[in-house]
């Protein structure tokens, strides 16, 4: 039954995008002093905004998953991160092409592009510790934990970077759009996130799937090591 | 023997915790001479990379000093339980109810004394390369310093106890501290440019001291429960 609601989902998230893009481009009027390059706009900022959701959604999991020890949270958790670094990645490489063509330079030490560096950086290192630790208690405990710090880290990295420098196009606030615009852009936003539900519901699938694999492997070799593995501490392992 | 003695309060067992460390440093002072050096090979590299003879060198000066500050603590800190692992000493530590805490300050302390030490070196070498009087206007960027420093150490730590067990922890360290640390680098910069000029670097400190508070209650937190597992009874989902 849930793989039929999924491929339901995925048909939707396509269809949604195809329809975006042609929103994006046959709709939407050509910005006048960017020109066409002005059209990744639209999927730039809904990614960031799905990114920084997996973010949020993979530090919530893992606050719940430290403290009721829920496998399915830790599974929600990776899930959360992995797409969110896909779309975090998406939009370091859209910014820069679009920063290229409106500010003429590729990168700059503009707050919200450093911001955007330093939460991809944190949860990159989230997905690298994940696969060098194995799949063990040990690990999903340091990735709940990263998680929550890198999290609460993001509000400070933000006020940092914003009282250095700044001068982001602050497009939204200031009604700075058109209304064909603002079409387009709630058709890339409802695309990218029904994208980023499908892929996250994927992963949370796929996760759940190793998790009983998993523990049938465990009950068909009958070794329990699980149980000794969730009493110890980082500190009594060795690497 | 007979009379169980008195719990010693926190602030004993991290004394205890932290006098023995002192003392193993004092008697073999490996910490404290390796990364002495590293920083003195680390200002002769800024030194050959040619940031002192460029134009406006002192502007540099304090960002290199809060990066070199950020490498020698990456050197202190992932060697924070080394000791302990190699020996078998965590277990008996570990034993010890509600020890975590204790722990957790006793090893941040013993981190931030041995950081501000090399960090006290690195401002005269820095200073001396780039003749950058970091003094002129006051004690700003040593206030700076050890503040800094004991962010730095927080969010070291933590990472310290909770990648112990983790293979290539060398590299993995420095790849979740530095950025986890970008805000207190850049306010500790800017606290320290300003400094020097003689300006005001009152909300730089402010941001600094934001950071220390919350990752060293973040970091007590989860360094409890990492370690000791508080989550992993019987709510799991077996």
């Amino acid at each position: 039954m849930m793989s039929d609601k999924l491929s339901w989902m995925a048909v939707f998230a396509s269809l949604a995008v195809l329809s975006a893009l042609g929103v994006v481009f046959g709709y939407a009027p050509v910005e006048a002093s960017m020109g066409i390059v002005q059209k990744i706009f639209y999927f730039h900022v809904s990614s960031a905004l799905a990114a920084y959701t997996g973010f949020f959604l993979c530090c919530g999991a893992s606050i719940y998953y430290l403290l009721k020890g829920d496998r399915r949270a830790d599974v929600v958790a990776r899930a959360g991160a992995e797409v969110g670094v896909l779309f975090c990645t998406f939009v370091l490489i859209s910014g820069p092409l679009w920063a290229r063509k409106a500010w003429g330079t590729w990168w700059t030490g503009e707050p919200r592009l450093m911001l955007t560096m330093v939460a991809a950086l944190i949860f990159y290192a989230y997905v690298v510790v994940r696969s060098i630790g194995g799949r063990t208690e040990i690990t999903r405990r340091i990735c709940a934990a990263l998680a929550i710090l890198g999290v609460a880290d993001i509000p400070l990295v933000h006020f940092a970077v914003q009282k250095w420098r700044g001068n982001h196009p602050r497009v939204l606030r200031n009604g700075g759009i058109s209304d064909e615009m603002e079409v387009a852009l709630t058709a890339a936003m409802l695309a990218v996130f029904s994208l980023f539900a499908t892929l996250v519901l994927l992963r949370i699938r796929v996760g759940m799937a190793e998790e009983k694999v998993e523990r049938l492997h465990r009950l068909a070799t009958a070794r329990g090591n699980d149980i000794e593995d969730r009493r110890r501490s980082p500190l009594l392992e060795n690497p | 023997m007979s009379v169980p003695r008195r719990t010693p309060t926190l602030a004993q067992q991290v004394w205890l915790l932290l006098q023995k460390d002192l003392r193993v440093e004092m008697r073999t002072g490996e910490v404290v001479a390796t990364s002495l050096l590293f920083s003195a090979v680390l200002v002769s590299l800024f030194v050959f990379a040619g940031f002192s003879t460029r134009k406006a060198a002192s502007e540099g000066a304090p960002g290199l000093l809060w990066m070199a500050s950020a490498f020698v603590a990456v050197l202190v800190v992932t060697r924070t339980f080394e000791r302990e692992r190699e020996d078998g000493a965590v277990t008996a530590l570990l034993l010890i109810p509600g020890a975590s805490t204790a722990l957790f300050f006793a090893k941040l302390v013993y981190n931030w004394l041995l950081l501000t030490l090399v960090q006290g070196v690195l401002l005269l070498l820095v200073g001396g390369v780039f003749s950058v009087d970091w003094f002129a206007h006051g004690y700003a960027v040593a206030v700076a310093l050890l503040l800094g420093g004991f962010g730095l150490c927080a969010v070291g730590t933590t990472l310290a106890a909770l990648l112990a067990a983790m293979r290539l922890r060398e590299v993995i360290v420095p790849v979740v501290l530095f950025p986890l640390c970008v805000p207190l680098l850049i306010a500790g910069a800017q606290a320290s440019v300003a400094a020097i000029r003689g300006q005001n670097s009152g909300a730089w400190m402010v941001t600094i001291l934001l950071f220390d508070l919350l990752f060293v209650g973040l970091g007590q937190w989860l360094f409890g429960l990492a370690l000791e597992g508080a989550g992993g009874g019987e709510g799991d989902s077996e």
